[in-house]
This record gives structure tokens, sequence and C-alpha cells, in this order.
């Protein structure tokens, strides 16, 4: 009971909520990088939102079901057709043995996630079935989604009129410019006023450069007055300051250790809205207290494990 | 040099230096030291490992390295300064538990084999010129040493392994290799490091473990734990295939 990947895109990859636990041994955490659009996929279906997913860049991919199920697909914006009849997304979907699913190049947004009722069945490596590409760790083998793969589901067999999906407010436009959000660290204090002030005050633009670790941005450098640093462990969201002054922000497959100083960690869901941008897309930042980015990371968490109203949960 | 900052929180009960950083939105650097050494990294080690147990219900996960211990935790069951009171208070009361952990690291010694014939340590002859060393000499400095691990990371597994003779400091290759084959024993600034798998590295090999360090399916999974002793012991060329064919 799979889907047979037929074309699988330039990196599709199965994804969780991230491996927590093993950074002491060098592990790295993995997981989702957009867990907004990811949760929701997991939500509509009423799934757990531990179960695991597909994360697809930038689309093209399609596959055939050999069982009934039901899935969703969200985040970056990409036509979709279940054998050639267009579907939306963040909706979901009924699917019958045979279908074929064609995902689209996106539009708009960098990543996809496609969820399956009861999420797909993947043994977990170190607790999590996210894949880790750089230490094949994860996924089906350690490897990213490759043609003529199976994606073990367990079936269900639902009536084709079964609807469900996200409130359109919910649904966000990937080509919109955020502010984006930092909840300063201890180093900042071995920052200048300049420096600080070139960061918070600075238009900064994704570079092609960027990846599953870390996004890179270029802009006005930000000059590091302090010492030396030894090698600590990075957060997610963690904004890194190398010595040509142009900012990294660590992601979800960051190393565990690095020496680079840190202006502070970008709040979690805007990390997340982050890893939907284009290269060349623009982004600017504002310090936010830790409180207030507690309380909204907990808003997030508590919205995702509140009940809702899917006819599946 | 470590940059020292104000600290957030400083606990003067403690019997050594112990400030609380803020990281981000869930995670904190403790800082219980201004300067690597093995005392230090046995200690680290033992916190990280109490941390890891005590609060196993709040914390997703704890990243020792040199001076310092990153403390990721959930934000949706507590909070930055319901934790950091916490974990301060435990981590001095236990200083006497964290003491005979760090003694017990202290005792603890991986013995890793290595074969330095220059067909797999194949940087040995460069270095050599470089330092205006023998062969020899640079196989017996680099044997001579007891090691601890100052910190995990790079690769699953990696271990970087403080510290080298002065004699043998090198800065990184200019241009780092795309592949080290696993095994490579290897040796940059004050560091020598072991590499687990076959990755990219920018360190000078000078010969070959062929144990393995990290085995997704044994128990432990890591031979090395930040705070271990490590020390290398020199094999022949047909000692090394034979162990590398009995395993």
């Amino acid at each position: 009971m799979t889907f047979v990947v037929t074309k699988p895109g330039l990196l599709t990859l199965i994804q969780d909520q991230g491996r927590f636990g093993f950074q002491h041994q060098g592990l790295t955490t993995g997981g989702m990088l957009d867990e907004y659009a990811g949760n929701w996929a997991n939500r509509l279906l009423g799934n757990s939102l531990s179960a695991p997913l597909i994360e697809i860049a930038l689309g093209n991919v399609s596959m055939t079901a050999t069982a009934d199920t039901i899935i969703a697909v969200t985040g970056a914006a990409a036509p979709i057709w279940v054998n050639e009849h267009p579907i939306s997304m963040w909706r979901i979907q009924v699917i019958r043995a045979g279908d074929a699913i064609r995902i689209g190049w996106a539009r708009s947004g960098q990543r996809l996630y496609v969820a399956v009722r009861g999420g797909f069945q993947v043994t977990p490596a170190f607790g999590s079935t996210a894949t880790v590409v750089r230490e094949k760790v994860g996924g089906l083998s350690g490897t990213a989604i490759l043609a003529n793969d199976q994606l073990p589901f367990t079936p269900v067999t639902l009536d084709q009129g079964l609807d469900f999906a996200a409130p359109q407010a919910a649904i966000p436009n990937y080509d919109q410019s955020v502010q984006m959000r930092v909840v300063l660290g201890n180093q900042i204090m071995a920052f200048s006023e300049q420096a600080k002030t070139v960061f918070f005050q600075s238009t900064y633009h994704l570079t092609a450069d960027s990846d599953r670790m870390g996004f890179r941005l270029s802009g006005p450098a930000v000059h590091y007055g302090g010492d030396t640093i030894l090698s600590e462990g990075i957060a997610f969201g963690a904004i890194q300051v190398p010595p040509d002054g142009q900012p990294i922000i660590m992601l979800k497959d960051r190393q565990t250790i690095g020496g680079y100083p840190k202006i502070g960690g970008l709040l979690p869901i805007d990390a997340f809205r982050l890893s939907q941008m284009k290269a060349g897309a623009s982004v600017s930042f504002a310090p936010i207290a830790l409180e207030q980015a507690q309380a909204l990371m907990q808003d997030f968490y508590r919205f995702f494990d509140s009940p809702n109203d899917s006819p599946l949960s | 040099m470590t940059p020292r900052f104000k600290p957030l929180l400083t606990f003067a009960g403690c019997a050594m230096q112990c400030d609380f950083e803020l990281a981000g939105v869930n995670s904190f650097i403790i800082r219980l030291g201004s300067a690597p050494s093995a005392t230090l990294v046995h200690k680290i080690g033992a916190i990280a490992q109490l941390i890891q147990q005590q609060f196993s219900l709040h914390i997703q996960d704890v990243v020792p390295s040199y001076t310092t211990l990153l403390v990721v935790y959930d934000v949706r069951t507590t909070t930055f300064s319901s934790l950091q009171e916490r974990l301060a208070k435990a981590i001095e009361a236990s200083a006497i538990l964290t003491d005979k952990v760090a003694a017990a690291s202290a005792n603890k010694t991986v013995r890793l084999p290595v074969c330095y014939d220059p067909s797999l340590g194949f940087d040995l002859q460069p270095l050599a010129d470089r330092l205006g060393l023998s062969i020899e000499a640079i196989i017996r400095l680099h044997s001579e040493v007891v090691y601890q691990v100052y910190a995990i990371g790079f690769s699953p597994g990696f271990g970087y392994l403080g510290t080298l003779d002065p004699q043998l400091r090198v800065p990184r290759l200019p241009t780092p290799r795309t592949a080290v084959p696993a095994g490579s024993v290897a040796i940059a600034e004050a560091y020598s490091a072991v590499y687990p798998q076959q990755t990219p590295g920018g360190w000078w090999i000078v010969g070959r473990c062929p144990v393995s360090l990290f085995e997704p399916t044994r128990e432990p999974i890591n031979l090395l734990r930040v705070g271990d002793n490590v020390v290398f012991e020199p094999i022949e060329l047909d000692a090394f295939h034979a162990y590398q064919e009995a395993h």
C-alpha cells in the first residue's frame, strides 16, 4: 500500500518534527523546514503532528497510489492534478487505488508538503524519520526520494465527497515580504552599536547559496568587533555573522556546533516563513522581547495541538 | 580568547563559573569556564549527562562544547526563567555527583589503533617537509599524547581531540578535500580527529583507524563522549588489514 514515485523532483524528503536528543553525538535535528505548512497538512487529515510527511522542493513530482487513502498538500503554491483533474491545495483530497497525482512547478513559495492519512509508514532512525542527506540518516534509506521508490501508508477508503479545507486567511502569500523577528542573543553585546544599526536597519537579500543547512544573506556587512569564539552549540534560527559580515541563518540541517558570533535567534515562526522565500527575496529584521517571542511560539503550538473540525479527527 | 559577555545570571554559589546566556526563543548557553582545559571538558561532559537525565521532560537537546553547553528546551512546557534557576540549582546541588562522573570520565580511556603507513596517512610526508620533522617523530608526537574529547560535531561522531603537541600544529589545508576516507586520522591547529564517515575535510591526514567510531546499529552508537580520554596506538599495515577483515 504505497505511492509509487514516478517523478521524484529535485529534492523530495521524508520529514517530521525532527530528531531530538542526538545533537551531542553530532547528529543534526533535520525536520520539516516550514512547520506551519507541514503542520497544516497533518492537521487537515486529523493526523498527529509527528506523522511523517514528504517535503518537496519546488514541485515537479508525480506518483501513483496503489491503494485508497486521503491526502492533503500545503506549502508552496503549485498546480496539482489527480488523473489530470486539477485539485486544490490546503484541502483534503480522497485518493483511489490507481490514481496518478501530479504536482507541477511551484509558482510561489519553495517547499510543498504532502501528508497522507495516518502518516507515511517509515521506520524511525534515532527516534525520527527526518531525512538528513548529508548524514545519510532517516527517510527510506538515508537519501532523498528517488524514482520508483515506494512510500508506504495504511490504506483507508473514504467517501469521495468528504471535504475539509484550511480557511483562506490561514494560507500565506509567500511573495509578500515579512519583517523577521529576532530574539537577541547574549553575543549581541560584542557587536558595536553601529553594527547593530546596520543589521536592523538594512534590507538583505537571500542568496542562491541557501539550503536546508542555512540561508545566506547578502547586504550591508555587519562587523563583529569581539574576540574569536570557541565553537559552541547552534540553535535553530541562529543568525551567524562570519568574517565577511554577511549573515547566515541556520536552519533544520545546520551543523550542531560552530564558532561564528551570533546576533541572536530568528523567531522560529519567521524562520518557517523564510524557508518559503526564493533567492533574491528581500528581508529585514526587528528585535523582539523573549517573553513576547515565547508567547507567540506557545500560541503557534497551542493552535496545532488543539482539536479541529476535520471530519477525520 | 573567549569573549566575556555580561551574563544574564551568575550563580555565586557555584564553585565554578556558571553563566546563563540567551541564545534564542527556546535555547540558552551555559558557560562553565573561559578557557578549554582537560578538567573542564570532563566536567562539561558530566553536567551534560546530568541535565539530560534530570530534565528530559522539558529539554530537547544538550550540546556540550569546549567551555559551554547549549540547552534547547520545549517552549510548550517551560520558560527560560523557570528553567535557568532550576538548572543552576541542580548543577550546584550535584557538584559532588558531577565531580564523580567527571572523575570517571577522566579515567575512561578509549584506545584507538592507528596505522600510520604513508599509504593511508597520505599527508605525513608533506607535513614532515613543512614542519621539518621526520615521519617517525610526527608519529611519536601524535601517539604519545593522551587526548580529551573537547567537542563532538561537524559530522555524526566527529570528536575534536585536544590538545595536539605544539610541534605538530598546522593550519587547515588551504583547499579542503572533497572526500576524506572514513577512519582517517587527521590534525589541524591544536586538535586531532578521526573522520567517522567519508566526508569532505580540510585537516591533514596522518593515518587511518580501523575501528568504526559511529555505528547507527551499535550501542553505544558513538565511541566518543565529550570528556573522554583518547589514546592512539600505532599498528602496522598488516595488523590494520587483519583488523578490517576480522570486523
